[in-house]
């Protein structure tokens, strides 16, 4: 038999396209029911449309609220808010600057980040990719609950447990690796810098964690078996298919993450002696303070200036989370055509 | 181990964590002797005044007024008032623009706040009244040693690190029987802003000039401490801190079970931290304010017999007329009780002293002439 | 460098569900054999047998043997990452890596083998890319994401991702089906020129693309839901579609099937 009798070869694209054009189309159906679709739809656009508005209304509300609280202060302000490291506004000269605490603020918070995002994508992907499907499921439960954990928990906890363990991990530290900036530095009491770092990492570790399990949990099959075919270990396969398409939602997540850590205020104040030093002698007791940790102590028995120092304070915590988002969406956005959700 | 046991030794886990989150916040109110007797007994002495008042201020105040208001307003039935512990300075303010009836302050109203008052009771001289009493131990632990002495030149260096160990010859001068450790001072100070930090430094500055050259404040001045959260913050780490020290409100180092150092102030022996020594210093304060004003002068430096010299006075100011009449009587009846004996005995279980009763009769006085 | 593939008795599982039973068959190298059957089948679960893909689904396993040039791949110390190494395979939807250029997809397997000179890589994503017939689309965009190309850029830059790593057999699991016609008539013509190079295994719906482009065809079949796929029979192209052995096959190729 010949291969004349095969069925013949298919190349009319029509025939791939079902509801091809030249099929009859029945009448555009116009009846009330259409109509009442658009006031659906018109609801539903001006509802979305005030909530949007709303949350800009209420961020700008913020911003004016902490501009207008905070502008008398500065003006009795004796020091240079921006440049100077004291923090005296209830006395009778009010002298505040904004440097220590910024810096303290900023460096805690980076600590903190840099030793949990390890820990969070690790366990993620232990429960996304490694452990078996029951252990995954009790471990995200877990993490979810630590997620909900109140920080003054957090804090307790890092005062009554762990301020002791981490003078000793702190004088082991500093005898073998005082060479390193970080580790420099005498009086290691606790309640440092560090101890602080280490409870901010412990509580948004959960948050990183359970957020990039979810995005890890988005990758799709196709992409993993992509890279199973090419030959590549299990790592492999995580390193070439599932991190690179959760990165952008990695980065969102550290961003929450970050947040929170810079916005902590109960957790910081329960475990830090605080001190207005520009120190990287994070091992030290008194080596820094935070902003938000500071507005918890100072606000209860604060003057009306010492209020507005406070204020201003919080402007720049402000001002500092939005530099950090604004940062993380840039990144996000250089590597937009990368994308792996498209 | 089963998801299920997994999950309820997490759950114990949160409990026992939360419970100590409960009670390192309300750690006074544990304990108290008078709780017992605080909710009838005293029913048949008040002049009970319908209404509601809000009042706020000090925070040193909080306990002593939380109790009055439980007592008052479970014999007078008719009654609501609502202390604010917002601080002395919002409270003043509070009180300067009219919105509570009185304000707590840990310190006597200021020349520019004077003004404000002033206007706020339409002319007429607002009033320090002076009523609650609250000592400040200096609170350490130091194993091996019950018992310990210090004047102000010595707590001053030993807060300002000048004397490091506690073997330094300035405490062992003070102390020639104890045995004392050669291992380094840890001394904790408020790390929030606190009127007991005021007191403390306050009194250095008095008793020890020529050593504390910090000033005084809310704010602790010196150099190199550690440092705490709130009176629970400090009273936790001087426990749980071998060789550390702190001030702090009397009832919370009592609570805590803590030793409290006696302060050599030149009279003849060293004074031990009780009610009675701390009246015994607002005894010897002078009133400075004129009329029904009593603001006290109270003497640090005081070497009187048997006077406690670190002590927070604080005081409810009021109008001495011009008061918002819908509220007066309220006030009058409120704060007649709390002046009174039974109003002062109620609160020595909770850490604070009973006001001398001179004193205590004239604050009745001033609080009958309110109008 | 193509290898002939043969399945003694082979059996898989997917926990206790048994997909496709006691499969035995010889491929020859440098051929295109085509596997048909209905839907459930089991023909794409004896194509993931084949470079051992199946049993990364968890709870799946494979027995009997896999002899690649008499080397069996399920035997005892065999490296599963090691024989994926050698058998490629390209998807039924066309899967590049999003986040990567065109450049670094091609480039994907040969980074995984340790492969880092720039030179090296950069000749053999040329090579591979003129192998899949996409060079010249694409030579001046290779920093360009390979998402941003049409379904059947993609499908041969997957087929040029597959052949990077120079492999000895390349298994396709349906890959025309997502494409339309002319994107599907380009990767047929490319399997014809591929296949001088490799043993090609592809798993298709499309009767006369198996007609058109294979050598051998195998039909798959399951007697009933539940019940394992078991290989009907398997021939020439030309014989299974003109004079098939089975009655079943005919009646399946001719459409009298479900």
């Amino acid at each position: 038999m010949s291969l004349g009798s095969l069925p013949p070869v298919t190349t009319d694209p029509a025939s791939a396209r079902p509801g091809a054009p030249d099929q009859p189309v029945p009448s555009l159906p116009r009846t009330a029911g259409r109509t009442a679709e658009r006031r659906g739809d018109r609801a539903f656009r001006g509802l979305s449309l005030s909530a949007g508005l709303s949350l800009l209304g209420i961020i700008l509300a913020i911003a004016v609220f902490l501009v207008v609280k905070a502008i008398p202060a500065l003006q009795d302000n004796t020091a240079s808010f921006l440049t100077d490291r004291v923090w005296d506004p209830n006395n009778a000269q009010p002298a505040f600057g904004i440097v220590a605490l910024a810096f303290g603020t900023v460096l805690s918070s980076v600590l903190a980040l840099l030793m949990a995002l390890p820990v969070a994508l690790g366990v993620a992907l232990f429960i996304s990719h490694v452990a078996p499907r029951r252990l995954a499921g009790v471990l995200g439960y877990v993490i979810d609950l630590l997620a909900a954990v109140p920080s003054v928990v957090y804090g307790l906890w890092g005062i009554f447990f762990l301020n002791d363990k981490v003078v000793v991990a702190s004088a082991f530290l500093h005898e073998h690796a005082g060479w390193f900036p970080l580790f420099g530095g005498d009086d290691i009491f606790g309640r440092s810098i560090f101890l602080a770092s280490i409870v901010l990492a412990i509580m948004i570790l959960p948050i990183i964690a359970s957020l990039s399990r979810e995005v890890f949990l988005q990758v799709p099959v196709s992409q993993q078996e992509a890279a199973l075919a090419l030959g590549a270990t299990r790592w492999e396969m995580i390193r070439t298919a599932v991190l690179p398409f959760g990165k952008p939602g990695v980065i969102g997540a550290t961003m929450l993450g970050l947040g929170r850590a810079l916005g902590e205020t109960i957790a910081v104040a329960i475990v830090l002696s605080p001190a207005f030093v520009v120190s990287l002698d994070i091992l030290s007791t008194n080596s820094g303070n935070t902003i938000a940790a500071n507005v918890a102590l100072g606000f209860a028995e604060a003057s009306s200036t010492g209020r507005g120092a406070l204020i201003a304070s919080g402007l720049v915590l402000f001002a500092i989370t939005l530099v950090v988002n604004v940062i993380a969406r840039a990144i996000i956005y250089r590597r937009r055509e990368f994308a792996g959700a498209l | 181990m089963t998801s299920s046991a997994q999950t309820s030794r997490a759950s114990r886990v949160l409990v026992a964590v939360s419970c100590v989150a409960v009670l390192a916040a309300c750690g006074t109110d544990e304990q108290r002797p008078f709780d017992q007797a605080s909710d009838g007994q005293p029913a048949g002495q008040i002049a009970c005044a319908d209404g509601s008042l809000t009042a706020a201020g000090s925070s040193a105040q909080k306990n002593a007024m939380d109790e009055w208001v439980r007592a008052y307003q479970s014999a007078c039935k008719a009654s609501t008032i609502n202390y604010q512990p917002s601080g002395s300075g919002a409270g003043i303010e509070q009180f300067v623009a009219g919105t509570v009836a009185f304000a707590g302050t840990d310190s006597s109203l200021k020349d520019q706040e004077v003004v404000g008052a002033t206007a706020r009771c339409k002319g007429a001289p607002a009033l320090n009244l002076p009523m609650v009493i609250g000592p400040v131990a200096l609170a350490y632990n130091l194993p091996g040693v019950p018992e310990l002495v210090l004047d102000a030149p010595t707590i001053a260096k030993v807060f300002s690190g000048v004397v490091t160990t506690w073997d330094d010859p300035a405490i062992a001068a003070l102390n020639p029987q104890a045995k004392l450790p050669s291992s380094r001072i840890q001394p904790f100070v408020r790390s929030d802003e606190s009127g007991t930090t005021d007191n403390l430094q306050k009194y250095l500055k008095a008793a020890a000039p020529a050593q504390w050259t910090f000033g005084t404040g809310k704010k602790f001045a010196g150099p190199g401490n550690q440092s705490a959260p709130k009176s629970d913050g400090v009273t936790q780490a001087v426990k749980t801190t071998p060789n550390a020290i702190s001030y702090v409100e009397v009832s919370f180092a009592e609570n805590a079970g803590l030793d409290v150092a006696r302060i050599a102030t030149g009279a003849s022996a060293p004074v031990e931290l009780t009610t009675e020594s701390a009246a015994e210093a607002v005894e010897s304060a002078t009133v400075k304010g004129s009329g029904n004003d009593l603001a006290l002068e109270l003497d640090y430096a005081t070497k009187d017999e048997g006077a406690y010299p670190i002590v927070l006075v604080t005081y409810e100011i009021a109008c001495q007329s011009g008061n918002d009449p819908a509220s007066l009587p309220l006030v009058k009846s409120f704060l007649a009780y709390t002046a009174s004996e039974a109003g002062q005995d109620q609160l020595e279980g909770a850490g604070y002293a009973p006001l001398p009763s001179s004193l205590r009769k004239k604050v009745e006085a001033s609080v009958q002439s309110l109008s | 460098m193509a290898k002939r593939i043969e399945s003694v008795g082979l059996s898989a599982y997917y926990g206790g569900f048994r997909a496709i039973e006691d499969v035995s068959v010889v491929i020859e190298p440098k051929t295109i054999t085509a596997l048909i059957g209905p839907s459930g089948c089991g023909k794409s679960t004896f194509l993931r047998t084949l470079n051992r893909l199946h049993e990364v689904v968890p709870g799946a396993r494979v027995t009997g043997q896999l002899l690649l040039d008499d080397e069996d791949i399920y035997g005892p110390g065999v490296d599963a990452t090691g024989v994926r190494r050698t058998i490629g395979m390209v998807f039924q939807r066309p899967n590049p890596f999003p986040t990567m250029s065109i450049y670094d997809n091609v480039a994907a397997g040969l980074r995984l083998n340790g492969v880092k000179r720039k030179g090296v890589l950069d000749d053999a994503v040329e090579r591979s890319l003129q192998g899949a017939n996409l060079w010249k689309e694409v030579k001046d965009r290779l920093t360009k994401p390979g998402a941003g190309l049409s379904g059947g850029q993609q499908q041969r830059l997957c087929i040029a991702r597959a052949i990077a790593v120079e492999p000895q057999v390349l298994l396709m699991d349906e890959p025309c089906s997502a494409l339309d016609p002319i994107s599907t008539l380009a990767i047929e013509d490319l399997m014809t020129e591929l296949k001088d190079r490799f043993t090609i295994v592809i798993v298709t719906h499309n009767m006369q693309q198996a007609a058109r482009v294979s050598d051998r065809t195998g039909f798959f079949t399951i007697e009933a839901t539940g019940e394992p796929g078991r290989l009907v029979e398997i021939d020439d192209t030309q014989k299974i579609f003109s004079n098939p052995g089975e009655k079943r096959t005919e009646d399946y190729i001719t459409g009298r099937f479900g």
